[in-house]
């Protein structure tokens, strides 16, 4: 599929993924001929890239298109349009593009790119074997006898902290964190350089979510692993990310290094995400503002910068030109007309040079 | 305070000893089991604890809405209800609830009218098959004497004080044509058409965004200051609890396990499950490496350990802990209550 018979060598020999103007339509249909009346632009116009070993956040509310976006990078669904490009090989080696392959052509890169899903009460099997649903993707594959599956499974079951002697039972005698655990194992499986972690501890308790939490940066450190992990609690994002990129209504609108995003966000989508956050703490000032309205229809999008209608710093130029993702001091990125003019703050006070 | 709240003086709802069972073939489920609390007037008291332990069953049963197989076994929700006098007086009288026939005229009016009750999934509680406007006005001819043309007006006001814009035409809208923070607010205006004494808000903003939730935990807070409501705020969200309570129920496998002012809850928590609690979760001004965790898991319902429920987990635990004996209610300080062998001694 690839234009140039030239490699593709990537941004960065360490960069693992890249996405490059990622889209997805959904069309709406209406009647019995299904007519396509519209499309929702759930993800449009996406570019970032992952680096090796690092941990990449992404946040956003509900319909912000950050589920796609994991869904589309681990290819279970096709792009509109736009580039995912893959590394397959070591630091350095050309970067493949996935964006258009088709299944067995995949493949390779399927063993490579997981996914751990948000709900553990639906995304395992319930009439299959603890041994079964984590062996699944070593079966597919063909790797290995019966007898070294069954090993592989019990050293994986072993790697998140549950007894092998499980692999027998099924899934409804395990509790919410439990079942996480194994669809980490199952996601693991193969040994996969990147995961797409998609709300990976949301459905979970509290005092479950910790433990997954913990488990999931100890696994990163031993297998090296490069994570996309999706979520919509920013504590929770902020604990795992190296990086964190923000979603709103499809687009992309700011990514900084984890600190220097909670410090001093340039988005004020991200201000006022971060104002938003409760507070586990009593004593703490109530939010000095509450963004007003509500989030933007993806299918019938703000003209301008999608983000204007509820925005407090919004310029007439807001409401008339959208702003592109560009390139600010220190590596950082975002999307506002006004990002050097805003002086924003954000939830964490800036760190006091000693 | 403590001490008007102990001379009942401002005490709206007193709970006490409160005992809801579930009788299932599979066992015996005692989803609340000996709680006790109180809920001041005006005040918001959160009620907080993991999947299971008994905070949804326990907002059930102040309604007197516990049905087979389910039964409330002991206890009392004691309602110290205000009633205007002729000369402009008021009086308090004590009503039982649980000694209330549930479908009873007198507890019919006091669910839906002087309590109501608010749920985390707004779009399933309100019917798809009428309008908002419907379902308010339908609430309102209820529970007060007024007709038609004026049940809709109230409608509309009602609408527009939870902010929902271009009220007047809203109130013909269906749940589906609504977002979901639209939807929590009709829900809202639906609950406290009545000016209810006492509204329950069951995990109200669980299933909304975090900019969603800003909104209308603010929305309730004004309410709550126009309208002198008590609020029952259930959650699992320690942070929620600590922009909106006043005081707050932890509970653990229905159990009360700790009773405090909110201040005192995260400042000064006694409990080792609040401690824990508290310690395991992700704060963004939190620079640890890693997260505290609590070890274990929630235990099954049918098969709770003896004596405290929480000592396989907990680290503090004593040889008693496991003992099948009643575990010690102390009044750590002023208000401050824990049920905890640890301060058997009085604290």
């Amino acid at each position: 599929m690839t234009e140039t018979t030239q490699p593709y060598l990537g941004p960065s020999p360490d960069t693992l993924v890249e996405v490059r103007d990622l889209q997805k339509y959904f069309p709406i249909t209406k009647g019995f001929l299904r007519r396509v009346v519209g499309q929702v632009k759930a993800v449009d116009g996406v570019s970032f890239t992952i680096n090796s070993g690092e941990a990449l956040g992404l946040v956003g509310e509900s319909g912000c298109g950050k589920t796609t976006t994991g869904r589309l990078i681990t290819r279970l669904y096709r792009p509109t349009g736009g580039r995912i490009y893959f590394r397959l090989g070591d630091p350095g080696a050309p970067m493949a593009d996935i964006s258009h392959l088709e299944r067995d052509e995949l493949m390779p890169f399927r063993r490579q790119m997981q996914i751990i899903f948000q709900d553990p009460f639906t995304s395992l099997n319930p009439r299959k074997t603890i041994l079964e649903i984590v062996s699944e993707p070593l079966r597919i594959n063909k790797v290995g006898t019966r007898r070294e599956q069954e090993v592989r499974v019990a050293e994986l079951l072993e790697l998140v902290g549950l007894r092998p002697e499980y692999m027998m039972r099924y899934p409804h005698a395990f509790s919410g964190g439990q079942r996480q655990r194994i669809g980490v194992a199952r996601a693991l499986a193969l040994n996969p350089k990147f995961v797409v972690a998609d709300e990976p501890v949301s459905a979970l308790d509290v005092s479950v979510q910790a433990q997954v939490l913990n488990l999931m940066k100890a696994l990163q450190k031993q297998l090296g692993l490069t994570y996309l992990f999706v979520a919509h609690d920013l504590s929770v994002v902020k604990h795992v990310s190296d990086r964190i990129a923000v979603m709103y209504v499809g687009k992309l609108v700011e990514t900084a290094q984890s600190r220097e995003l909670f410090e001093k966000p340039l988005h004020p989508y991200t201000e006022a995400l971060m104002a938003s956050v409760p507070k586990p703490d009593p004593r703490a000032p109530r939010a000095k503002f509450v963004l007003p309205g509500e989030v933007a229809d993806p299918a019938n999008r703000p003209a301008g910068c999608c983000f204007h209608p509820r925005c407090r710093y919004a310029q007439p130029i807001c409401s008339t030109e959208e702003p592109l993702l560009r390139e600010m001091m220190g590596g950082r990125t975002v999307a506002c007309h006004f990002a050097e003019q805003l002086d924003l703050s954000g939830a964490l006070a800036p760190r006091t040079e000693a | 305070m403590s001490n008007e709240n102990t001379n009942g003086h401002n005490m709206l709802v007193q709970v006490k000893n409160l005992k809801t069972h579930f009788f299932l073939t599979e066992g015996i489920v005692r989803a609340v089991d000996g709680v006790n609390f109180y809920i001041d007037r005006g005040r918001t008291l959160g009620v907080v604890g993991e999947s299971g332990c008994g905070k949804s069953v326990t907002a059930r049963s102040i309604m007197n809405m516990i049905r087979p197989p389910g039964r409330n076994v002991a206890g009392q929700v004691i309602y110290h209800r205000q009633k205007k006098e002729a000369q402009g007086s008021t009086v308090t009288e004590e009503i039982d609830l649980l000694t209330l026939e549930p479908m009873s005229a007198e507890m019919r009016s006091i669910r839906g009218g002087e309590f109501s009750m608010i749920f985390q999934e707004p779009r399933a509680s309100l019917s798809p098959l009428h309008t908002i406007g419907t379902q308010i006005m339908e609430g309102l001819k209820l529970h007060m004497d007024i007709d038609d043309e004026e049940a809709r007006q109230r409608a509309i006001e009602q609408l527009q004080r939870v902010n929902i814009p271009k009220a007047e035409e809203r109130i013909d809208a269906y749940a589906h044509q609504l977002s979901g923070g639209m939807c929590q607010r009709a829900m809202i205006a639906l609950a406290l058409a009545c000016q209810p004494a006492l509204l329950i808000a069951d995990e109200p903003t669980t299933s909304l965004d975090v900019t969603t939730e800003a909104q209308i935990l603010n929305l309730m807070r004004e309410l709550q200051d126009t309208f002198h409501t008590s609020i029952m705020y259930i959650t699992h969200n320690m942070a929620v609890i600590a922009e909106i309570a006043q005081r707050v129920l932890v509970m653990y496998m229905g159990k009360d396990v700790e009773l405090a002012p909110v201040d005192a809850l995260f400042y000064d928590p006694r409990h080792p499950y609040t401690r824990a609690l508290l310690r395991s979760i992700p704060r963004i001004d939190d620079e640890r490496e890693m997260l505290a965790v609590m070890r274990g898991n929630v235990p099954d319902p049918y098969a709770l350990p003896t004596g405290c429920p929480f000592h396989p987990r907990c680290e503090s635990r004593l040889r008693v802990c496991s003992q099948p004996v009643e575990v010690p209610y102390v009044e750590v300080s002023p208000g401050h209550f824990v049920r905890c062998h640890l301060y058997a001694g009085g604290g």
